[in-house]
């Protein structure tokens, strides 16, 4: 059995139809990229996901758990886990009154996680492992965007997320910075968390993945290895996404 | 008799500060319960709020301050709602000036309210926090930054804005200064008077401008 599989999920504004029916299954430990054209609606499906949107169809279930099943949400009419899913803005969206440390430790403090020493430690921990130590007592408005967006991941990481999604967690950043953010995913990906990347790095989703999805007209295209969809794609759609 | 005149206008100085201070202490609160009000999804109450709003800000605070001294009396037969003497007096000021700057207020709540952009409470929401939560511990610091420069031209105007009292007979500090025009021929206590104001408004600048750098570390 999968760890995530998400069945017939659907979303629509108003009359825009912007996801249709996507389906995929991801195993524990794995990282998919999700990639596709812009307004294809990728954006849309990590709020779905993530619960920032309510999703009109489709159920999202984890472990066996069912997180989310669009037909019974009102019956059962209770807020699904959130923290289930994290998500790494493309814009990072740090709280700007706090430092680095503040920022990661404000969550898990609010939900009550454990003793302010221990979080602080826990925080901190964190913040060493994404290459911050030094900045733990800035503010964000003092950090690069590469930094900015590492601490954004801290922070993510610290409510212990069973799949950590990221929405183009590079394309606000330049070159330089976009490879130490890549870094720090690679890192997570050696420790073997679940991961769901949005992405524009091509280069990326092809050596750092495990499975890539092409979301196209509202559904998953394709679905395969990196090996698969980047060497063999088999719709029209893929083949002309790829070669621009 | 520079003597005598400063204590009259110390005794005008302390209505005036007195009505400053009742209307902050109200209309600060009572504007962000207006502010919520006018936000609301519940359309009629937001159409409500807005159109008591739009009266408010739409007529002189002279005439709301004599409407809320004399209207209840009038409607009542000529019992006095707010009591004969200074004590109801001031009560009456108070309530229209609460009234109008909370008006005031919530507008400049709202503008800062809306101008936090949608991540932060979005980011708060993706790590588990509750709406008070996401209001009180990450949005409430970063709104109080953006309004203070509009709220303190509001408070200024508010130091000034008291003098309106003298419409229904609260001896305030221009009406103290005034009165020794009429009674001994002196314009220069009334000028005095200039200078309290000045100094008091001086001294609010100062203090919010020192406000605004201990919020200056963030942006
Ligand atoms: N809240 C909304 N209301 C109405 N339409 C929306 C809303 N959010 C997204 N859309 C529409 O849904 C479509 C998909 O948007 P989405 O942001 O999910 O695409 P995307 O794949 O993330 O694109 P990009 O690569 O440019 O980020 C777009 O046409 C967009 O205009
Ligand atoms: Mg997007």
């Amino acid at each position: 059995m999968p760890y995530l599989e998400i069945t017939g999920l659907g979303k629509r504004f108003g009359s825009a139809d912007v996801l249709h029916d996507v389906s995929l299954t991801l195993n524990q430990g794995q990282i998919l990229s999700l990639i596709g054209p812009s307004g294809g609606g990728k954006t849309t499906f990590l709020r779905c996901l993530t619960f920032l949107e309510t999703a009109d169809r489709g159920i999202i279930r984890l472990n066996g758990e069912t997180l989310f099943d669009a037909a019974q949400k009102k019956a059962k009419g209770k807020r699904p886990r959130q923290q289930a899913f994290g998500l790494v803005f493309q814009a990072f969206h740090l709280f700007p009154q706090y430092t680095v440390l503040e920022n990661v430790a404000l969550a898990p403090a609010l939900a009550k996680k454990g003793t302010k020493e221990a979080l602080r430690a826990k925080a901190l921990t964190l913040i060493e492992k994404v290459g911050l130590a030094d900045k733990a007592d800035s503010y964000p408005n003092t950090l690069s965007g590469g930094q900015q967006q590492r601490a954004a991941i801290a922070r993510a990481l610290a409510m212990e997320p069973d799949v950590l999604c990221f929405d183009e967690p590079t394309s606000a950043l330049d070159p330089l910075l976009t490879k130490e953010v890549l870094n720090v995913i690679r890192l997570l990906r050696e420790e073997g968390r679940t991961m769901i990347v949005v992405t524009h790095e091509m280069t990326f989703a092809r050596e750092a993945s495990d499975q890539v999805a092409f979301l196209f007209g509202g559904t998953v295209a394709e679905l395969g290895t990196p090996k698969e969809i980047f060497e063999t794609p088999r719709t029209e759609a893929l083949q002309r996404f790829l070669q621009q | 008799m520079l003597r005598e005149v400063l204590l009259s206008l110390l005794g005008g100085f302390d209505q005036s500060l007195q009505l400053f201070c009742y209307t902050l202490m109200g209309a600060l609160p009572l504007g962000l319960l207006i502010a919520f009000g006018s936000m609301t999804r519940l359309r009629p109450l937001r159409e409500a709020v807005r159109g008591l709003v739009w009266v408010v800000r739409g007529t002189p605070l002279m005439l709301q301050l004599i409407v809320i001294y004399y209207g209840p009396g009038l409607l009542a037969n000529g019992a006095h709602l707010w009591g004969g003497g200074g004590t109801g007096r001031m009560a009456a000021a108070a309530t229209a000036f609460i009234i109008n700057y909370a008006c005031y207020f919530s507008e400049i709540y709202r503008g800062g309210i809306e101008s936090i952009p949608r991540g932060q409470r979005e980011a708060g929401q993706v790590l588990g926090m509750t709406r008070s939560q996401i209001f009180f511990r990450v949005q409430l610091l970063q709104v109080y930054k953006r309004i203070l420069p509009p709220m303190g031209n509001e408070i200024i105007t508010l130091v000034k804005d008291t003098c309106l009292a003298r419409i229904i007979a609260i001896y305030e500090l221009t009406y103290a200064g005034q009165a020794y025009i009429k009674s001994h021929g002196l314009i220069w206590p009334l000028l005095l008077t200039g200078v309290f104001y000045l100094l008091f408004s001086g001294i609010l600048s100062w203090l919010l401008r020192r406000e605004e750098q201990r919020l200056s570390y963030f942006e």
